[in-house]
């Protein structure tokens, strides 16, 4: 087990959960650097996966010092500029820290989108594609409950806090798939028709009938 | 409970006097009173609902109030009907008679009004010939009165196999109706003549006879034909009617008498007229011209103080046994009742709602077991009529001052049983009861010390009341000292939990569940302890009663030896020959030796005459028995060796004081060994006297002391003379007198032979005793008794049914113990399964559980039990070491049957359990 | 957790019916389920799909209709309910969801029970018993009673009896549920050390984050077994990948 890698991981975690600009901020809270430094930081910390050019970094430095988040410093004898965190910009880091991430900030539920299409075409079975998806899943949350069984020590918490959001995620979507297989050994498309649903018309039917009763 | 909340807020202060707070007082009295209504009738509902959820603790609890009140009201209506009012009973006695006369003795009397009571005699007047016939009697009374003869009592002897027997017989006209009175002819006819009887029912079977079969009666003088079948109301045992004709002339005495028929009423002048003389007159309404008896006082303090002991006793007993089941109830409700809590309930509600349980169920076992009660009383009225009561009763009715009292008492049982478990639960963790938790209630220290001192301060009133012998004081004190250790169970409980730490696993979890459910296994314990302990205490006073008894047994002859006597006629008549005696006893008794046994007898002349051998002077006790001794003079004459004797008593066959014998007889009547005997035949052939008190003898002579009687009381001479005297110590000791027949006629007496002595080699059964005597009877008229010892009053019965009902106790506690426990228990016993207990753990547990319940309660039952029973018979004996006559003392003596019973009740309920427990464990669920 | 290991339970194609005629519920159709040494094997499904009644079948609580059930190589339907009692304290460690423990005995002596029922001398198993609550961290516990605890600390004794002597086999009927999620894992925790050190776990539950501590899960769907997760590999093996 190699600490570094963990602590990469750790990172990733992190960053993938935060906008460049409060990455940015968060990378100045631990001290000052300039454009470059902060673009190697930031790859580094994302593991290569987010590349960022530099005029990003640029930019959203332009706009942090605009909203008086950030201060530049007196340039070094190499011409760079370090960038420093006001005050008002560590309130803003905090502010963000505090704010719960808000389920439609994410960008995709693809998993849902695929499913509601495998309903609506013909000839794929919905279950299996159902079962696969929860076993994987299922999978997933086994490895991430073998790595937080592997760190155990009292140093590893925030590691291990991490590990629990993606525990709980995977969670969540076991529980969504089951509660999509439940629901589907309910559902009877109707034949000769687009199963998109039940048509208008027989809705009202419906509402009527109950009504009716 | 909203509502509630809304009256407990405190209401705005009110500065100043007026109107208008007066009246916001008495509405906040309204509100605070709408308040304790509503809240009683929510908690009321609430245990309505929970009796009907839990129909099995429901039933159990319902049957324990239900049977006690089902017997209480059934002794209690039956009892009121068979007390006949006043109507009733004067109804009964005259049938259609205006007054009942009954020539009671020869000289003038004064009566009451109802001529039932009390009434006195005039001393001093001369005494006249009262009236004996229907003419006499008819000529006290008004022209144009009619009486008829009713004797209520006449002397009837039958013979009943080898023994004579007198059953109750009446003398009156079955066919006149003035006469019949309440009588009914059930079949056959009415006897016409003096040789005629009717019998009742119960006599028909007894005699045996029928209708149309003939009576002999004892003594074969007369025989009667039985015609009919009657029923006396008042008395359905044996009883024969006999027709008036059979009876002579009315002798004066109560029970003969005269029903009349009179044209007018009874009035103040006949009255006086009858009264003087010696006729009692009752009639319907209160004679005139006599005074009114005083009303019965009832029963005295002593009787009542008694009986309300003993009905608390029960009443514990009940509330002991109900007890654990409204503990359970409260267990198994920990969430509701917290969840009153929660919406708002106080303390006092939370107990109102576990007491409303206690009401609710009491209330329906009480009704439940009046309506049974008198249900069955009324139902079982002519059994008890004719087994119980043996008279008929007055009516049907129900007693409702007592079955009032009873309800009250069932509720009151109820709630008590409630109360302790209502304290507790108002004092539960309410977040522990929200969340399911069971958190054991914090043993109070305030309830162990209560209970240590209640049960000194019984022991020491119970002492101090067996010291004065009152009763009550006893009984109070014993309550008081049961209440005591009740308390004091529970704590007893931990301490035995705590030091069952290394037995095996099912004693100790028995243990530790007992200890933990303290609640419901204390009363249990606490019932089966006050039942046992009553039991014993009992038992063990009885048992030493009976043995001290025995221990003032005086035997009249060796044991097992048998007295003949002639009880023919004069009985003058020629005896067999000693040889057919012999004969007879010899084959019939085990190694029967007769003797004949002869009593002094004048040798000249009428009357009687009584010999004695006289105490000398200075050798006689000092102290006399008649007049109460103070305690000084009880201690002196209980330092005086002259004082030795206690009082003792006689029951065996009747020797006289005195006999006339030649040493024949000597060994049977008194058993002495050979060389005393020879001793003593000496000095009887020598003509002397034997004698067993040495204290008679002085210098070897005795002096004989004889009085002649005739009819007066005084004697009409006395002669002294001395004779040779031998005091023989050897064998039983009577105050006997044995005189020769030279001694005999030396004071002017004969021996007169009336019988035999027969000695034997062990006591005869009763059947050779009956063989031995039909032998003898072909011979002679004579009665057999055999010394058998004291008379065994036979209290194994009474014994026996105390051991039973603490039996009973025992196992019905421990039962319901165990069965709630049982209930209670399964989870715990899933959780054994899966760990792997084998299928007989399970009833290994509940065997342990009901023995912890029985062995527990019996342990500390007999402790207390004997503790009491030591208690009262140390103070009974230390009062007796100090008194003369000496008293002898009670002596400590466990019945058999208690202590067997006692013994065998847990090892009993134990089993019981065990084997109505199923041995498979609730998770356990296969196919076999 | 090599595959050459004997089983320790070892399930063949049970059936399980309940009642008969037209009122029978099969709660379970052909279920085949082998569990090794060190291995931790989650059953996981919504009510009623035979969780439980595969755990009892494997705990000799139940039998089976059809199919056979070996613990230890030992087949359990032929034994008679004393043998089978005795396998389920000699070699089978049960932990429910609650009523773990008996109120009436202390912590010890929950622990010391099985042994206690195999006939152990109470102070050997007392022994034994305390270094079984030592292994759950809960020294100087032993004396209390179950009232006394809390629910974790309740839970962690019952595992330490499930474990205490030689047992292989555990089977864990939702022990997390009565508890926090942190408490809940803490108990996992320990329950996946014992595992890794020898045991053999079935472990029933409908929470996916506590399949999550098994090295396979099966989904039970109406009796039936539907799916089951591959063995994992290694924490490196996990690493050197991408977490995701």
């Amino acid at each position: 087990m190699s600490p570094s890698r963990l602590r990469a991981a750790y990172q990733v975690c992190i960053l993938r959960a935060m906008s460049i600009r409060h990455g940015l901020l968060a990378l100045l809270e631990r001290g000052h650097m300039y454009g470059y430094q902060l673009r190697a930081a930031f790859e580094e910390s994302t593991g290569s996966t987010w590349p960022l050019n530099i005029g990003q970094v640029y930019t959203t430095l332009a706009r942090l010092e605009r909203d008086g988040l950030v201060r530049p410093l007196p340039e070094s004898e190499g011409g760079q500029r370090p960038y420093e965190i006001t005050d008002a910009g560590r309130a803003d880091l905090a502010l963000w820290f505090a704010t719960p991430i808000s389920r439609t900030d994410r960008p995709r539920d693809e998993l849902a989108i695929k499913l509601a299409l495998a309903l609506t075409t013909p000839g794929v079975d919905v279950r299996s594609v159902v079962q696969a998806q929860r076993t994987a899943t299922m999978r997933t949350l086994q490895e991430l409950t073998r790595l937080k069984f592997a760190s155990d020590r009292p140093e590893d918490l925030p590691w291990r806090l991490v590990l629990d959001a993606m525990v709980f995620q995977s969670e969540a979507e076991i529980r969504w798939l089951d509660h999509c297989e439940t629901s589907l050994v309910r559902y009877r498309p109707t034949p000769g028709r687009p199963a998109a649903g039940p048509p208008v018309d027989e809705a009202v039917d419906r509402t009527d009938q109950e009504a009716r009763r | 409970m909203s509502r509630l909340g809304s009256a407990r807020r405190p209401a705005a202060p009110v500065d100043h006097p007026g109107a208008a707070s007066r009246r916001r007082t008495g509405s906040r009295r309204a509100l605070r009173l709408a308040a304790w209504f509503g809240s009683w009738r929510a908690a009321l509902r609430i245990a309505r609902r929970e009796a009907r959820r839990a129909r099995g603790r429901t039933a159990l609890v319902l049957a324990m109030i239900m049977l006690p009140v089902l017997a209480l009201t059934f002794v209690a209506v039956s009892y009121d009907m068979a007390r006949l009012t006043r109507a009733e009973e004067l109804d009964r006695r005259l049938g259609v008679a205006d007054a009942d006369l009954r020539a009671i003795t020869d000289r003038p009397i004064r009566q009451d009004a109802w001529g039932s009571g009390p009434w006195s005699v005039d001393e001093g007047t001369v005494r006249m010939v009262p009236p004996g016939t229907v003419e006499e009697i008819t000529a006290l009374l008004p022209p144009g009165s009619r009486a008829v003869p009713v004797h209520r009592w006449v002397p009837f002897e039958v013979r009943r196999g080898d023994r004579d027997q007198t059953i109750a017989a009446r003398a009156l006209d079955l066919a006149d109706p003035l006469a019949r009175a309440h009588a009914r002819l059930l079949s056959g006819r009415a006897p016409a003549g003096a040789d005629e009887i009717a019998v009742s029912r119960a006599a028909l079977s007894d005699l045996p006879t029928r209708v149309g079969d003939r009576v002999t009666v004892a003594d074969g003088s007369r025989s009667y034909r039985v015609v009919g079948v009657v029923e006396f109301p008042d008395d359905l045992g044996v009883v024969v009617a006999l027709h008036p004709s059979a009876v002579g002339r009315t002798q004066p005495s109560g029970d003969a008498g005269w029903l009349v028929d009179l044209p007018g009423g009874v009035d103040d002048d006949l009255v006086r007229r009858l009264n003087a003389h010696g006729v009692l007159v009752a009639a319907r309404a209160p004679v005139p011209g006599a005074p009114l008896p005083r009303a019965d006082t009832g029963a005295d303090a002593t009787d009542w103080g008694n009986g309300v002991l003993v009905g608390g006793l029960g009443l514990l007993e009940v509330v002991l046994l109900v007890g654990p089941a409204f503990a359970v109830g409260v267990r198994r409700r920990r969430r509701d009742l917290a969840l009153v809590a929660v919406a708002g309930g106080d303390a006092a509600q939370l107990r109102r709602v576990v007491l409303a349980d206690g009401v609710v169920l009491g209330a329906l076992g009480a009704a439940a077991g009046l309506a049974l009660g008198v249900a069955a009383a009324f139902a079982g009225r002519p059994l008890v009529e004719q087994y119980l009561m043996n008279s008929r009763f007055g009516g049907y009715r129900c007693f409702p001052a007592a079955l009032a009292t009873i309800a009250l008492v069932a509720v009151v049982a109820g709630v008590l049983a409630a109360l302790a478990p209502a304290w507790t639960a108002a004092r539960h963790d309410v977040v522990a009861g929200l969340a399911g938790r069971r958190s054991a209630p914090p043993h109070r220290r305030r309830w162990l010390l209560i209970g240590v001192v209640l049960t000194l301060a019984g022991t020491g009133l119970a002492t101090f009341g067996a010291a004065r012998t009152n009763p009550t004081w006893v009984l109070a004190g014993l309550v008081l000292g049961e209440l005591g250790l009740v308390f004091v169970t529970p704590a007893l409980l931990g301490v035995l939990a705590r030091a069952g730490r290394l037995l095996p696993l099912a004693p100790r979890i028995a243990l530790r569940d007992a200890s933990r459910n303290r609640s419901s296994a204390a009363p249990a314990i606490s019932a089966v302890m006050a039942a046992v302990a009553g039991s014993v205490a009992i038992g063990v006073y009885l048992a030493g009663g009976a043995e001290r008894e025995a221990g003032r047994y005086r035997p009249a002859l060796p044991p097992g030896h048998v007295l003949v006597t002639r009880t023919d006629g004069n009985g003058t008549g020629p005896l067999p020959q000693l040889s057919l005696v012999a004969e007879l006893a010899r084959t019939q008794l085990p190694g029967g030796r007769p003797a004949p046994l002869a009593y002094p007898a004048c040798a000249t002349g009428d009357g009687n005459c009584d010999v004695s051998a006289s105490l000398p002077p200075g050798r006689a006790c000092p102290y006399d028995l008649g007049p109460p001794l103070s305690r000084a003079e009880q201690r002196a004459a209980l330092a005086d060796p002259r004082c030795d004797r206690s009082d003792g008593y006689y029951s065996g066959p009747s020797v006289g004081m005195a006999v006339v014998d030649d040493g024949s007889a000597l060994p049977g009547l008194t058993g002495a060994g050979a060389e005393a005997a020879a001793a003593a035949t000496a000095v009887l052939r020598a003509g002397g006297v034997v004698v067993d008190d040495p204290r008679r003898v002085v210098d070897g002579r005795v002096t004989l002391r004889v009085n002649r009687t005739d009819d007066r009381p005084e004697p009409v001479a006395t002669t002294t003379t001395t004779v040779p005297g031998y005091a023989l110590t050897d064998g039983i000791r009577a105050d006997r007198l044995i005189l020769s027949p030279a001694a005999a006629a030396r004071v002017g007496l004969v021996g007169r032979q009336l019988g035999w002595v027969v000695a034997t080699d062990r006591t005869p059964n009763r059947g050779e005793q009956d063989r031995f005597t039909r032998a003898l009877r072909e011979h002679l008229r004579i009665s057999v008794e055999v010394e058998r010892g004291p008379s065994e009053q036979d209290r194994s019965p009474q014994l026996l049914l105390l051991a039973l009902a603490a039996g009973v106790v025992t196992v019905g506690a421990s039962a319901i113990a165990t069965g709630l426990a049982a209930a209670e228990g399964r989870a715990d016993l899933s959780t054994l399964a899966a760990v792997g207990a084998g299928p007989g753990v399970r009833r290994l547990l509940s065997l342990c559980q009901a023995g912890v319940i029985a062995g527990t309660g019996s342990v500390l039952g007999i402790a207390a039990g004997l503790g009491t029973a030591v208690i009262i018979l140390t103070a009974v004996n230390r009062r007796y070491a100090e008194s003369w006559p000496v008293e002898p003392p009670y002596p400590l003596v466990v019945p058999a049957s208690v202590a067997a019973v006692v013994v065998v009740v847990p090892v009993v309920a134990m089993l019981g359990a065990g084997l109505f427990t199923r041995s498979r464990l609730p998770v356990e669920r296969r196919l076999d | 957790m090599s595959g050459t290991a004997q089983p320790v339970l070892d399930v063949r194609d049970v059936h399980r019916t309940h009642g008969a005629g037209p009122a029978a519920v099969r709660a379970l159709r052909g279920v085949s389920l082998t569990v090794a040494p060190g291995e931790l094997v989650a059953v996981m499904g919504p009510s009623g799909s035979g969780k439980s009644t595969l755990l009892a079948l494997a705990g000799g609580l139940d039998s089976p209709t059809a199919g056979e059930v070996r613990v230890d190589g030992e087949c359990l339907g032929v034994l008679d309910r004393r043998r089978l009692a005795r396998v389920r304290r000699r070699r089978i460690g049960y932990i429910f969801q609650e009523l773990n423990l008996l109120g009436s005995l202390t912590a010890a002596e929950n622990v010391a029970l099985p042994l206690e029922l195999d006939g152990v001398g109470v102070r050997t198993a007392r022994r034994q018993a305390l270094a079984a609550l030592a292994e759950v961290e809960l020294d100087g516990l032993g004396d209390r009673f179950p009232d006394q605890l809390s629910g974790g600390q309740q839970q962690r004794v019952a595992i330490a009896r499930a474990l205490v002597g030689e047992r292989r086999l555990v089977l864990a009927d939702e022990p997390t549920g009565a508890l926090d999620s942190r408490t809940g894992e803490a108990v996992l925790h320990l329950l996946r050390r014992r595992v890794d050190a020898g045991a053999a776990g079935v472990l029933v539950t409908h929470e996916a984050r506590h399949a999550g501590w098994a090295d396979r899960v099966i989904f039970l769907r109406d009796g039936v077994l539907v799916d089951s997760t591959a063995p994992l590999g290694s924490v490196e093996q996990l690493l050197s990948g991408s977490p995701r």
